[in-house]
């Protein structure tokens, strides 16, 4: 995922956060979660 | 989403069910309310529908209702509005009840819920309606769209003792959309605050073995963040000092403009008393000088005056029976030898005329005695010519000083007016100077803060190299290293596209406001926007001064800029349509400027909604589709109704606007 790409999804993130009224650590997790997610799937990309 | 009809029921003095329709595409619906009536509370019911909170934080039912029910008993104060959102009708309802027990009320009940109805005309609860509705209207924006003209002037214009100061950035962020990239920059964050990915991240990063210090140099390097923020925090709160003061000077030094001081005053007012006592003492001498030269010349004038009207009155009578050549020796002799020139003998008649002509001619006739007298008389009336002379130019002499001492005078008065001014001034000039003197003890205190504030980003900096440093050569930690760069890549990415987006937005926000403002308020005022979204208002004269009125239509003009904003730009996330209710603050314009504002105010919003306690009949009589309502009230009893406007007579009868 590029850095473009995952600008456009935290302010997804983001978005839903301010429409829910959420909690703000439920965002910072949901970050860490996708960053992990990408790193995820680039390490399974190198190990194919 | 438009508004097509609200039901309010015992909210505040709105005691019972009462009903307002709104008008949309344009058209105005306008709540005429006198001050005490329940406009505002009326205003704050829309806050309390929407969001379940009453901005006054009061109590929201009907008291007098609740005092006359018994223990046990329930009053509900609730609300229902229709609405139309993306083309589907919406019904919005919200309740809360209270019991009454022996010494209170307390909430026993409450309910918020939204039905949509579909196109084949079913109705269906929408899921968790709160979010619905911040989704529809976020609350961010609710002092934007439930609009507080009032409050909105002052804010406008950096006043701190406004309530709504903080939000205003806010909410214009919000509308803009930009809050959503400030929270992203916030929670991708930084390793030198809590509560953020990149620290959270950091957080799992294990300690190596020669150094067991990661959590020792991220405590260190969060302690420094925080010791930093108190400084930034302090330099905002100084800078924000230091412009208010400067403003201040700004105003005091208009004022005092380059009025005299009190000193040249009284030096100017004491020559002008030295100058009269002067011009005094010379008008007394030269009086003094005018009665003894008339004392001492005026019988020989009177005299003089008197010689000449006889001398004038006797050679008229010479002039009228002498005969020219003829002297007393010729007469004689012809009168002696009794003949005439022509050798003819001298009748009676002639005799008698010859004796007349006798008697006028020297040295007998009466001329000849006025000459001796006037000869022997000459030498003394010469003299009083000339004193006369002298006492024409003194008498001219002191009517300038007469005049010149009444013109000393006025200006004496005209100094002692502008000394009563000057205790003013005095105050004013010991304020700007008491400021000058508090600026420069600030802006030692501020650079000695910036300074404290640079040293800790530099410790912080070394820190967070550290700790990087630290990590580097463990694989575990190098994985952590390079997410927590690609976040920070994502962050400053977003800051810059943040920034550029803001500016952008803040351009053309800038813009539209100077257009409202040129087209609505008559005097011409230089607006620019400052970065909080606060105005800097300042005329020609650089004077930064504004009556209420003009606020009040700068305020007007700043909700139809940032609408108008809205409209123009590419905003995401932010839906366009909203409607505008407006406790409007029209009391302090002019016929004018309320001509000018209602001008231009249907195109703000497709709806618009005014609570107004002036009648503005006139600005909209043109159109007919203007739902108008009026509240009636009875203060002594806490009770207010919503009645359809029936007629002008609201405004200038009490009858008609008392509710029984």
């Amino acid at each position: 995922m590029t850095i473009e790409e995952f600008m456009k999804e935290v302010l997804h993130i983001e978005e839903k956060y301010f429409r829910e009224k959420g909690n703000r650590a439920a965002v910072v997790r949901k970050i860490i979660n996708l960053l992990d997610g990408v790193w995820e799937d680039d390490s399974e990309k190198s190990s194919d | 989403m438009i508004l097509k009809k609200v039901r309010i029921e015992n909210f505040k003095q709105f005691n019972g069910a009462h009903e307002i329709e709104f008008n949309a595409d344009g058209k105005l619906t306008i709540v005429y309310g006198f001050n005490g009536y329940g406009k505002t509370r009326l205003h704050s019911f829309f806050h309390w529908l929407f969001y379940g909170q009453d901005r006054d934080n009061e109590i929201i039912y009907n008291k007098p209702a609740m005092k006359s029910m018994f223990s046990g008993d329930e009053i509900t104060v609730q609300g229902e509005l229709t609405f139309e959102h993306e083309g589907k009708d919406h019904v919005m309802y919200r309740y809360e009840s209270f019991k009454k027990t022996d010494s209170r009320a307390f909430k026993s009940d409450s309910n918020f819920k939204i039905r949509r109805v579909d196109q084949h005309g079913n109705h269906r609860f929408v899921d968790n309606p709160g979010d619905y509705i911040e989704d529809i209207l976020p609350s961010e924006l609710s002092e934007y769209f439930f609009f507080d003209g009032e409050g909105m002037a002052s804010e406008l214009q950096g006043d701190k003792t406004s309530r709504n100061h903080k939000n205003l950035k806010e909410a214009v962020n919000t509308i803009f959309g930009l809050k959503l990239y400030e929270n992203a920059i916030r929670d991708i964050g930084s390793m030198r605050r809590k509560n953020n990915a990149i620290y959270e991240l950091s957080k799992r990063q294990k300690g190596t073995r020669d150094d067991k210090n990661p959590e020792t140099l991220r405590h260190y390097s969060n302690k420094k963040s925080e010791e930093k923020d108190t400084i930034d925090a302090d330099i905002e709160q100084i800078s924000s000092e230091l412009s208010s003061l400067r403003r201040r000077n700004r105003e005091l030094s208009e004022k005092i403009g380059n009025k005299d001081t009190a000193n040249t005053l009284n030096k100017h007012r004491a020559s002008l008393h030295r100058e009269n006592e002067g011009l005094e003492k010379s008008q007394n001498e030269k009086i003094d000088n005018v009665g003894k030269l008339v004392g001492e010349n005026l019988s020989y004038y009177i005299v003089a005056q008197n010689i000449k009207k006889v001398q004038n009155l006797i050679s008229k009578k010479v002039e009228e029976n002498y005969v020219s050549g003829v002297d007393s020796k010729l007469i004689k002799n012809l009168l002696e030898q009794d003949s005439c020139i022509c050798g003819n003998k001298i009748g009676k008649e002639e005799r008698t005329k010859f004796e007349k002509i006798l008697h006028m001619l020297p040295p007998h006739s009466y001329s000849s005695i006025f000459y001796d007298y006037k000869r022997e008389a000459e030498d003394k009336l010469s003299n009083s010519d000339e004193a006369m002379e002298t006492i024409r130019n003194t008498v001219k002499e002191l009517a300038q000083i007469e005049n010149q001492i009444s013109e000393n005078e006025n200006e004496i008065d005209r100094i002692d007016e502008k000394l009563r001014e000057t205790k003013d001034l005095e105050r004013f000039v010991a304020e700007r100077k008491e400021n000058e003197q508090k600026i420069h003890e600030l802006e030692k205190k501020k650079a000695e803060k910036e300074r404290k504030s640079s040293h800790c980003e530099t410790i912080i900096k070394a820190t967070e190299r550290k700790l990087k440093d630290l990590l580097k050569n463990d694989k575990h930690n190098k994985e952590l290293n390079d997410k927590i760069t690609f976040l920070e890549e994502v962050r400053d990415s977003l800051q810059k596209e943040y920034e550029e987006k803001r500016e952008l937005y803040k351009k053309e926000l800038e813009k539209n406001i100077r257009t409202m403002v040129k087209r609505m308020l008559s005097a011409r005022r230089h607006i620019e926007l400052n970065d909080n979204y606060t105005l800097s208002i300042s005329d020609s004269y650089d004077s930064t001064s504004l009556s209420k009125g003009q606020a009040s239509v700068i305020s007007f003009a700043y909700i139809g800029g940032v609408l108008n904003s809205l409209k123009n730009m590419d905003v995401e996330y932010v839906s366009k349509k909203y409607p505008l209710i407006l406790d409007a603050p029209i009391s302090h314009l002019d016929s004018d400027h309320i001509d000018r504002v209602f001008q231009h105010l249907p195109g703000f919003s497709n709806q618009i909604i005014i609570f107004s306690k002036e009648n503005i009949d006139k600005q909209v009589e043109a159109d007919d589709n203007t739902k108008k309502y009026v509240i009636l009230s009875n203060e002594e009893a806490n009770q207010a109704a919503i009645k359809p406007y029936a007629s002008s007579k609201y405004f200038v009868d009490e009858t008609h606007r008392r509710l029984n």
